[in-house]
């Protein structure tokens, strides 16, 4: 049934949003984790990229999380003399992670969630039409 | 009397079966609003000319419980084509508006609507003449 697998469709795309607002959170969440010892890495920000495949099932193409990378940007450095992961001059790599970005990442995030909500309601709305010819 | 032979009946549910093909693409550009490089699909408007030239598509005979069922992409089935006319392109390629898929959504939820409608009108006609 087609109207079955459009449903199919948005439910993946729905899912590939899901696990994208997962490594948002994930980053957002370490924004300040800093490496245990002098010298050790900070927190290395993951990025989150999608692919098409097609559902061999349903002969549909849905959408999959591609894989989920590191940005390889520069680390920030910032002054604490007290902090136990500083160095010798007394500063500390930070997190490569700017929550401005990963903010707008999200309302994206969610934006595309919900239009793909929208579209499983439409296509309910079109089933349920469907069914109600046989109420008349 | 078989309701699907006659010839209103069958065109409305072809309708409705092109608006449901509609909404399968759609869907797929939506849940694809962010994958790189992707383009939009959108179906060809049927046009009366295109119905009467139209050949059927042909489905692989199912002669076992054991065969796969021919399996077509929605934007490689007959009248599915890439969108030309683009209103604007990510970064990463992609050229999905999210806005531009919502109001097409809507615009096929209304039309089916309106053949469903149509539909059981015409079936409260038959009802009238049967003196049901």
């Amino acid at each position: 049934m087609d109207l079955n697998d459009s449903m199919f469709i948005a439910a993946a795309g729905m899912k590939a949003q899901g696990e994208r607002l997962r490594v948002i959170s994930e980053n957002l969440a370490n924004a300040d984790s800093v490496g245990e010892h002098e010298g050790a890495d900070p927190y290395r920000r993951k990025t989150v990229s999608f692919k098409n495949t097609l559902n061999k099932e349903l002969g549909v193409e849905t959408v999959q999380v591609d894989k989920i990378g590191v940005d390889r940007s520069d680390f920030g450095r910032k002054y604490d003399p007290g902090n136990p992961a500083a160095d010798k001059t007394g500063y500390v790599s930070m997190p490569n992670v700017n929550s401005l970005v990963e903010l707008t990442d999200m309302r994206e995030a969610e934006r595309s969630y919900e239009a793909n909500l929208k579209t499983i309601d439409a296509a309910r709305t079109m089933l349920q039409r469907t069914i109600d010819i046989l109420k008349s | 009397m078989d309701f699907t032979k006659l010839p209103l009946f069958q065109r409305l549910s072809d309708r409705m079966g092109w608006l449901s093909a509609r909404q399968n693409v759609l869907s797929q550009n939506v849940a694809n609003a962010d994958t790189p490089n992707y383009t939009p699909h959108d179906l060809k408007a049927e046009s009366f000319d295109d119905h009467i030239k139209k050949l059927d598509p042909v489905a692989p005979e199912l002669t076992s419980p054991m065969h796969l069922q021919g399996t077509i992409p929605v934007e490689k089935q007959p009248g599915s084509e890439k969108s030309k006319t683009q209103y604007e392109s990510s970064p990463s390629g992609n050229s999905v508006v999210l806005e531009e898929q919502m109001m097409k959504v809507a615009q096929t939820q209304m039309n089916y609507q309106l053949i469903t409608n149509l539909y059981s009108k015409h079936v409260e006609i038959m009802k009238k003449a049967i003196g049901t």
